[in-house]
């Protein structure tokens, strides 16, 4: 007997056209997910938390006034100048030491004085210096602007030069307390968990409850090549939105590349954990509800492992490995100087195993389940 | 020439034997019926043979492909037509075809030509979501068409539509004939298989009970003038012994 021999284009399943299929699949995905009204408002509602992250502290603690924190080596009249300045609100301290504590908290334009020994004597035409300390996230532009008030304003009051001397003297902040560091790291995980349970687990509900997913299944595209193509579509919102995120916070970040990894690899990461969710569920109320149980779990402990002393300190020591809190460490690194990869190297192991174990499951999975 | 070669094909759910020991061939350019009641197995048959499901044993081979070992090979192969209306109803006609026409990589001005084969051709650039069934139905044997399948798996075509709708469905299949593509088609409708099909396989509890020219099916029966709906009854059991108690 004869048998029909298929003439067809053949795909034998090369590379190049894995990457066209999964190609093709993605841009499908992108743009039809801004024409899902639960994605589009998932995307809008994670943008406006990023801005409030960003915005809202800074607008809640907007002053006409300068904070000034100074700490003055011996009675200075210079602590009298600028107390005695409207622009200026003075708090004083006791020691360099308690003064710097204090300051490394600063979320807003501050600025830290420390008056020397030898300001007293200055009876003089010869100029003052002072040391002034400012956050390493001021622009050159507020740095100028401070220094011209306090040097205008106490060389006016004072009679005599005074110089304010801000060179070489950034602040960094603690990366596990300041404000500003933990939200951005929350905007960042906000993000990733957004797209990862709203978008990319609802593009698989989606293609089961319509039945377009057995549409693709006999075509070119392998299961395989369906999954690649929803990760890479989450992925690429994904990194658009941990994009905004960077640039929101572009202030605070001194380490770019390590800023970058946290936030691709956050996003990866729940990515898959998307996948995984929407290869075992088959209908969207069903998804939301599950969402729930997997955000608490994710994001909770991120908040937690913060409140040192109210949460106990094996929990914390738990808690300190799950991926999300691994990813928030790694990202808040990047906000300080001195983080090398002795730092963050286990974190990072554990992250990037975490995610490839779980991206791994999702093609096992979807090869089992592809031909039952 | 075979088309589709099917031996002892069984698809076990659990304990339930949904398809038991199907052996039958279809040769090109043949349009080929699978009638049977509902869960006879016809879905199953069809999803095994478009490689969606894995047979329990037996094999099958669609335009010489074996069905589990070369199912990325048979896939440009096929066309199939869902017994359910799966398009994307948030894109465009063109859109839908578009996307699809990218995973085959055919050359989009395939695209305007199977509008007009199917009759959609003023109809492109409309949401699929507000299609009518009958214009869904146009849209996804288009869909099918698009990579120019040698068979196309149709399965319950013309289920709910009107009946002009049927007509026209129809007679692009009869098109689809000429044109030397083999139809593998499953309806309810024994009116449209005795019209459409040159073999028809009548299937009972996941076994062939009857495969022959609808002609010859009719005749066999013994009845004067049966219909092939006469003979799906009295093969398929229900209401011909029925009919013979009330008789």
């Amino acid at each position: 007997m004869t048998t029909l021999q298929s003439s067809p284009k053949i795909d034998k399943g090369s590379w190049l056209s894995h990457l066209r299929l999964i190609g093709t699949l993605a841009a499908k995905d992108i743009v039809d997910a801004v024409k899902t009204k639960s994605t589009l408002t998932a995307i809008v509602i994670s943008f406006l938390m990023v801005f409030f992250y960003r915005y809202f502290p800074a607008l809640a603690t907007s002053s006409d006034t300068l904070d000034v924190l100074v700490y003055a080596e011996t009675d200075s009249p210079v602590v009298t100048a600028l107390e005695r300045s409207p622009a200026l609100a003075v708090y004083t301290y006791d020691s360099r030491q308690r003064l710097m504590d204090i300051f490394s908290d600063a979320e807003d334009v501050e600025l830290a004085v420390i008056i020397p020994e030898t300001a007293v004597s200055s009876q003089t035409d010869s100029p003052i210096t002072i040391e002034g300390h400012v956050m390493y996230w001021l622009s050159a532009d507020q740095r100028a602007e401070i220094k011209t008030l306090i040097e205008d304003d106490l060389t006016a009051q004072l009679g005599q030069p005074v110089t304010l001397n801000l060179t070489g003297n950034d602040v960094f902040f603690d990366a596990n307390t300041f404000f500003f560091a933990f939200s951005a790291t929350t905007a960042l995980l906000f993000i990733a968990i957004m797209i990862g349970l709203s978008l990319v687990s609802n593009l698989m509900v989606e293609e089961k409850q319509t039945k377009t997913l057995d549409a693709l299944l006999v075509s070119p595209a392998s299961a395989t090549d369906l999954v690649a193509g929803k990760a890479l579509a989450g992925l690429f919102y994904g990194l658009v939105g941990s994009t905004i995120v960077l640039i929101v916070f572009s202030y605070l970040i001194i380490q770019w590349p390590l800023a970058i990894l946290a936030a691709v690899l956050g996003t990866l990461f729940m990515v898959a954990v998307g996948l995984l969710l929407g290869i075992y569920v088959e209908a969207r109320p069903q998804l939301q509800l599950i969402s729930w149980f997997i955000v608490v779990p994710l994001l909770i402990p991120v908040i937690l492992v913060a409140l040192e002393g109210l949460v106990p300190t094996g929990a914390i020591a738990v808690m300190n490995w799950i991926p999300t809190v691994l990813v928030a460490k790694i990202f808040r690194l990047s906000l300080t100087p001195n983080a090398t990869f002795a730092h963050y190297a286990a974190e990072l192991a554990v992250l990037v195993l975490s995610t490839l174990l779980l991206l791994g499951l999702v093609v096992v999975l979807v090869r089992r389940q592809d031909r039952q | 020439m075979l088309a589709i070669e099917v031996n002892e094909l069984t698809r076990k759910y659990d304990d339930v034997l949904a398809v038991d020991q199907l052996t039958f061939n279809v040769q090109a350019g043949e349009i080929f019926g699978f009638l049977g009641p509902n869960g006879a197995g016809k879905t199953t048959t069809i999803k095994m043979l478009t490689g969606q499901l894995r047979p329990s044993s037996g094999s099958a081979k669609v335009c010489g492909f074996d069905v589990v070992t070369q199912r990325q090979q048979l896939k440009p192969a096929i066309g199939v037509v869902f017994e359910y209306q799966n398009i994307y109803e948030r894109m465009t006609a063109v859109e839908n075809l578009r996307f699809s026409a990218r995973l085959y990589g055919v050359n989009g001005n395939r695209v305007k030509e199977v509008l007009a084969q199917v009759g959609l051709q003023d109809q492109g650039r409309k949401k699929s979501g507000k299609f009518s069934n009958g214009m869904k139905q146009r849209l996804l044997i288009a869909r099918a068409l698009l990579h120019r399948p040698r068979v196309l798996f149709l399965d319950e075509p013309t289920k709910g539509l009107d009946p002009g709708v049927a007509l026209d469905i129809r007679g692009i299949v009869q098109q689809l004939k000429t044109e030397g593509v083999t139809v593998f088609l499953t309806t309810h409708y024994m009116e449209e298989a005795d019209r459409l099909c040159d073999r028809v396989a009548i299937l009972h509890n996941g076994r062939i009970a009857a495969l022959d020219k609808p002609i010859h099916l009719k005749h066999n029966i013994g009845q004067e003038n049966a219909t092939l709906e006469d003979v799906f009854l009295a093969l398929t059991g229900h209401k011909l012994a029925e009919r013979s108690a009330s008789a």
